[in-house]
């Protein structure tokens, strides 16, 4: 009864998997994908042997670094601030969910405009210190604009998260704390936090994995020059692999850093759930 | 219209193939039917012809009616959705052997690499055969379009690149005359930064536009021969440095997408462009004056690159001589006539037919045959996006680290990468 369903499922996810693996140890002629060479692991050698492609894993860890923390920092406090209002709670769950749900080439767009040297933010800005330019045409600045952009779309689906989180803590253990005159703060930080932990947990693992993915905001904002501009600040991982693969038609060297990517989330996945606490 | 008409040959292949497989499965039927389907099929033949969507939909619609009517030949198009999307698809059509059979794209594109591998075939023995005198085109578009002593495609539009001059900011900055040199070109930028406050010039960042600087300067690629040739060095430092004092940005940096809108705009004075100022200008900023000349040179001369589009035939066609017959119609005086009568935008790449639009164009009055005849060509390296990306890239660190690096390290560096 199940077999169709298992066989469609392998096709579906475990084919291009294999495929990948395989065109890894491969050299594919550029317009022609029929004429492949076996090269064993040259593809890895060069790989890693690649100041771009190293390049790219640093900028990955690095954007995973501060957006991970930001959007769950920011995801907590948020819907914390949500469960005291009383009345249209629903309607700003759904406000800080639109982003996630609205294009990121239209929201992309919309904060290069806001960014943009002289405009609104990035000026608003300068008064505290930072330069006044274009921050996604900065080398400096570019990677810092990949965050934001990035943690203001995807705060929202967290916020959700964390609010569900905290509905599910029993109102008795807030009443309890009450009484043993905890304020706000203590009730935050020894009711609330603690209930939390299981999404906590989610969210960091989620966002992990979800962040070293990040392409499509990268992708727009070095639109009509080369991919990661300015100067490869905001090639990431997937980037690199975009550019490789579909740019220069380097299908056998994109594989190989596909696998790698694709060991990367594995083994960030398999770490996350020895660390994670079972209830999570 | 071209979903639908790209609709209505997905529906013809899903009915053709409808139909074969009813055949197959009538396979034990009487011969009489397949006799009678099988001259039929043979008929019609088709053609596929890929381009980006744009301002020439109407007029290719318009042409391969013609050539529908005149040859009995169906086109089908292959309409990709922007000519970034044709040439990052092109490649990946090619070895999944799935590209059109005809390909109109201009020599701005890796052509030279498409050639080198084999996947576009030369067609001096067709043209020949069919009669196309490629006299009547400026011989630097034909040369642009000859790699290793083959041509890879005949001309249908000219292209040229061009100095665009926002003659408002200009005026703003106190300059009266625009820059004949790059002397001054360099010289009037800063003034502009200074007066102002905008860009002098602005820069999108890819191949074709830094190649201009390149060429304004005497140097050239020569498909990898001279990447660290001294005027390639001296040109990208000189452009560095301009960027450095802010009297040069990038259209990135100005929040434009690309030149064209920092000039309407009047963030920036001047920037390398083309004859598809004409319309852009016309369309978006109707009240901004400005001049399209060469580029200034540095001897003081006015420097184009001429290039521009022209049908190419795809190594795998099943059928190169109706491929060529249909090519032929499409680049034909009367497909030439139609560019400026229809009024596309574009330079018919007919020497006559220039004149003609020369003539409707007052902005393109500087560009005269002799101009366009004698103008560079791009001659990329052979890996071209591979070096494009590591050009592009190099020099935007060379801008954002001054100091750090130089222009004559990051040439000797693809040199060595990329050099023939």
């Amino acid at each position: 009864m199940l077999t169709p369903a298992i066989v469609l499922l392998a096709w579906w996810f475990v084919t291009p998997i294999v495929q990948s693996v395989v065109l890894s140890f491969q050299q594919v002629s550029k317009f022609r994908f029929d004429e492949r060479t076996f090269v064993g692991l040259q593809n890895y050698s060069e790989l890693f042997a690649d100041d771009a492609f190293r390049r790219s894993l640093g900028i990955t860890a690095t954007f995973v670094l501060f957006v991970v923390p930001a959007q769950t920092v920011l995801a907590i406090l948020v819907a914390a601030t949500l469960q005291g209002v009383a009345r249209g709670r629903t309607l700003f769950r759904t406000v800080f969910f639109v982003p996630y749900m609205t294009s990121t080439v239209a929201i992309t767009t919309i904060f290069m405009q806001l960014f943009v040297k002289g405009g609104p933010v990035s000026s608003t800005l300068a008064r505290f210190g930072t330069p006044d330019v274009t921050w996604y045409a900065d080398t400096g600045m570019a990677l810092i604009f990949l965050v934001i952009v990035y943690v203001y779309m995807f705060v929202g689906l967290y916020i959700v998260i964390f609010v569900g989180g905290m509905e599910s803590i029993p109102a008795s253990l807030y009443e309890a704390a009450t009484m043993d005159g905890a304020g706000v703060v203590r009730r935050f930080w020894h009711v609330t936090l603690p209930g939390l932990r299981p999404y906590a947990v989610f969210v960091v693992v989620a966002g992990v994995i979800q962040a070293i993915q990040v392409f499509d905001q990268a992708y727009v904002i070095s639109g009509g020059t080369v991919l990661g501009s300015p100067a490869g600040a905001t090639s990431t991982i997937v980037v690199f692999i975009y550019q490789q693969a579909f740019r220069l038609n380097a299908i056998g060297y994109g594989s190989a850093a596909t696998v790698v990517l694709l060991a990367t989330v594995i083994i960030a996945g398999v770490i996350s759930r020895r660390i994670a606490p079972k209830e999570a | 219209m071209h979903r639908i008409m790209r609709r209505r040959g997905a529906l013809a292949v899903a009915t053709a193939a409808s139909v074969a497989a009813l055949a197959a499965c009538s396979g034990g039927g009487s011969g009489e039917v397949e006799d009678s389907a099988t001259p039929a099929a043979e008929e019609t033949t088709e053609i596929t012809v890929g381009y980006a969507a744009g301002s020439l939909d109407a007029y290719l619609e318009a042409m391969f009616d013609r050539v529908e009517s005149e040859l009995g030949v169906t086109v089908t198009p292959v309409v990709y959705p922007t000519y970034d999307d044709q040439l990052n698809q092109l490649p990946n059509q090619f070895a999944a052997q799935t590209a059109p059979d005809i390909i109109l794209w201009d020599n701005a594109a890796p052509v030279a690499q498409y050639a080198t591998e084999g996947v576009i075939q030369p067609i001096d023995g067709l043209v020949a055969d069919a009669g196309v005198d490629l006299g009547a085109y400026p011989q630097a578009l034909v040369d642009g379009w000859t790699i290793d002593g083959g041509l890879y495609a005949v001309p249908s539009y000219l292209q040229n690149s061009a100095m665009i001059f926002n003659l408002d900011v200009l005026s703003a900055a106190g300059v009266a005359d625009v820059p004949t040199s790059v002397e001054e070109l360099g010289r009037v930028a800063q003034q502009v930064k200074d007066e102002t406050g905008n860009a002098g010039i602005v820069v999108l960042e890819n191949l074709f536009h830094l190649t201009q600087y390149v060429l304004a300067f005497g140097g050239g690629w020569d498909y990898g021969r001279t990447i660290d040739s001294a005027e390639n060095v001296e040109a990208l430092q000189w452009l560095a440095d301009l960027y450095g004092t802010g009297a040069a940005a990038s259209a990135q940096q100005l929040g434009a997408t690309w030149d064209g809108e920092a000039i309407a705009a009047g963030t920036a004075a001047m920037s390398d462009g083309g004859p598809w100022y004409v319309g852009f200008m016309a369309g978006s900023a109707p009240d901004v004056k400005y001049e399209m000349l060469p580029i200034p040179g540095a001897d003081g001369s006015g420097v184009v690159t001429t290039y521009g589009g022209g049908f190419s035939i795809n190594a795998q066609a099943t059928d190169p001589q109706t491929a060529m017959d249909v090519v032929k119609v499409l680049t034909d005086a009367t497909a030439q006539e139609a560019i400026v009568s229809m009024e596309v935008g574009f330079v018919p790449a007919m020497t006559q037919f220039a004149a003609d639009y020369r003539g409707a164009t007052p902005q393109y009055a500087a560009f005269t045959d002799e101009v366009l005849g004698s103008g560079r060509t791009l001659d990329y390296p052979l890996q071209t996006a591979e070096f494009g990306n590591a050009l592009v890239s190099g020099f935007q660190a060379l801008v954002a680290n001054p100091g750090s690096t130089t222009a004559a390290e990051l040439l000797a560096d693809l040199q060595e990468q990329f050099g023939q």
